[in-house]
């Protein structure tokens, strides 16, 4: 019991960095530009079904299409910026959850139409690989795919630590006006974030598909999963968003072990409500 | 238009609403019957998020403890949903009681609070799934029988004025609101809650007021679905969908009005009919395409008629040199 108690706690960590990265995204929007987008979940699964597809038309490998899947999530990110986001930056809070949940609601309805309700994930000759040191025992799709959300964090970090770009972020986030009184583009700046916080959630959406059963309501808890690791975290945080992933990644995992998995969403939620409780900015917030 | 004519004109309407079974085919009855049932649960939720301001995304929690109560009374207990339906609002209304007092006790708004209350309904939607005296993830069947003792019926027009007595509740209730001094508060506060606050309304009372009768008048809506449609399952009470209507026919319409989210759904049912008898693909195709024509909606809407549907005839008013009566 021990031994597999711990096997679960890791096959949760391997989870969580992807929750992690998920939950990335949406606080990176939050925190440089105080926009809200509920749509986060649907930008993962969007990815993933197009990768579904091209693994399933034409055998290109999942990993193979990120190629293709980086540079279209971000224009994807550029153009709901464009079209969307940058008409709410001075509305209310509440007005960017209602244009945003009115997108998530046209997507996951779009999906429905052109591939039904299915579940479904890409079958791959690796899917149900296992990697095995001692009693140590890991999925190797689940694997990868937690290795290239590190990677993923590690480049963003480099990204906001030391590019001119990641540097006015980094500026814009703290102080907007400031920001645009010492010469940033401060719209060129909200432009590109937009557009890595989807290009990070079509990076997860491409790398989950190996083994992870979506449909297109899968999207909203995505989304769920997101709020929860971005809340226990600390909003706009972004060692947050890892850590509050992580985390969740565990709790239902351990859940999935000692009840039934499904009372692993609740109890993820209920720690979000402790959390927002007892430590609204987060557990790890200032 | 003077006042008392728009009385007459509102007396009019209803007289028409009251006589409508009489003409009407079970099909359109059962259309007319589901709008108005999320016209009433629009202006529960308007109640909340139109006048104090408070965007709560866990009405569905309200909505299926309603249900929930009321059907497990009856199935297990046999209890009439006649006074089921009082029981599951009274539920609502603690529980809306409760987060209420650990919202305000811990001070959290805006995105934290639609959040809250979104993470309680699915809090909410774990334990209905997984207990198994509510039968979990399988649903409650109700019996189809005709028992008026026990608000069954197997005509339509009974549930049609079932849902339009309650639609008048909702309509009289939102209205009383709107005219008492509890509406002034509500609307102080959501303009500006510290400046209320400082003014000397008591915005904590205020708030959990507004949130506790909302709850209530949720809960016996929900009542009424698991009546209606004669079966329940904690993904359709407690899940996000029904929350995306009440939000949806609410801000299209528009919110902190009186008749905006009537409006809104009323649109809604009126569009879906319109799509559904145009010779078209299969209805569950329908229905995706149905949604998205909402989403679409919603976001136009937001963005170039922010008031929503009911400030429409005021513009047209203005335009023509008149200014916007309200």
């Amino acid at each position: 019991m021990f031994i597999v108690t711990l096997n679960a706690i890791i096959n949760g960590l391997l989870y969580g960095s992807i929750w992690g990265i998920i939950a990335l995204g949406f606080t990176l929007v939050f925190g440089v530009m105080d926009f809200v987008n509920f749509a986060q979940g649907f930008f993962v699964i969007v990815p993933a079904f197009f990768s579904y597809f091209l693994f399933v038309s034409w055998g290109i490998d999942p990993y193979l299409s990120l190629l293709l899947i980086m540079p279209l999530s971000f224009g994807l990110g550029l153009l709901v910026y464009k079209y969307v986001g940058v008409r709410l930056l001075d509305e209310p809070h509440s007005a960017h959850i209602v244009v945003t949940l009115g997108l998530c609601f046209f997507i996951e309805n779009l999906l429905l139409l052109l591939a039904g309700g299915d579940l479904r994930n890409a079958v791959t000759s690796y899917t149900s690989d296992t990697i095995q040191w001692g009693w140590m025992m890991m999925s190797y799709p689940r694997f990868w795919a937690s290795a290239v959300a590190w990677i993923c964090v590690f480049l963003l970090f480099l990204f906001l630590k030391y590019t001119d770009t990641g540097r006015s972020m980094r500026a814009a986030a703290d102080n907007r006006e400031g920001a645009r009184i010492v010469g940033i583009h401060v719209d060129r700046v909200y432009l590109v974030a937009f557009g890595v916080s989807i290009l990070i959630a079509g990076i997860a959406g491409a790398v989950i598909i190996p083994f992870y059963l979506i449909s297109p309501f899968t999207g909203m808890d995505f989304l769920g999963k997101a709020f929860a690791a971005v809340i226990i975290g600390g909003l706009g945080s972004i060692p947050g968003a890892m850590i509050g992933g992580l985390m969740i990644g565990v709790v239902e995992s351990i859940a999935g072990v000692f009840f039934r998995a499904s009372l692993g969403n609740a109890v993820t939620f209920f720690i979000m409500i402790l959390v927002l409780i007892f430590k609204p900015n987060g557990l790890f917030g200032e | 238009m003077s006042r008392t004519r728009k009385h007459y004109y509102y007396l009019g309407g209803a007289v028409i609403l009251l006589f409508l079974p009489l003409v009407m085919n079970d099909h359109l009855l059962t259309v007319a019957i589901t709008g108005f049932m999320w016209a009433y649960l629009c202006l529960c939720w308007n109640l909340v998020f139109g006048f104090a301001g408070q965007f709560s995304l866990g009405h569905a929690l309200f909505w299926g403890i309603g249900a929930y109560t009321s059907t497990v009374l009856f199935v297990n207990y046999g209890l009439t949903p006649w006074v089921g339906i009082f029981v599951g609002g009274l539920f609502s209304a603690i529980a809306a009681w409760l987060i209420s007092l650990v919202v305000l006790r811990y001070r959290v708004k805006g995105v934290y609070f639609a959040l809250m209350t979104l993470a309680f309904a699915e809090v909410f939607m774990g334990l209905a799934l997984n207990w198994d005296y509510i039968r979990g993830p399988v649903g409650i069947l109700l019996p189809m029988k005709n028992s008026p003792g026990n608000l069954f019926f197997m005509a339509r027009a009974p549930y049609y004025y079932f849902i339009l007595g309650l639609l008048g509740l909702g309509l009289g209730a939102t209205y009383g609101i709107q005219k008492s001094k509890l509406g002034y508060y509500l609307k102080a506060i959501r303009e500006d809650e510290e400046a209320a606050e400082v003014s000397g309304v008591p915005t904590s009372r205020y708030k959990i007021l507004a949130m506790v009768i909302s709850a209530f008048l949720t809960a016996l809506g929900g009542t009424f679905y698991a009546q209606f449609f004669l079966y329940i399952s904690p993904e359709i009470m407690f899940g996000f969908s029904s929350q995306m209507t009440m939000m949806i026919g609410t801000m299209v319409g528009g919110a902190g009005t009186l008749l905006g989210p009537v409006l809104g759904s009323l649109v809604f049912s009126f569009l879906g009919e319109l799509l559904r008898s145009l010779p078209l693909a299969h209805s569950r195709e329908l229905v995706t395409v149905e949604r998205m024509i909402w989403a679409l909606v919603l976001v136009g809407v937001i963005f170039y008629l922010p008031g929503g549907l009911v400030t429409l005839g005021n513009r047209v008013k203005s335009q023509r040199g008149k200014p916007g009566t309200s």
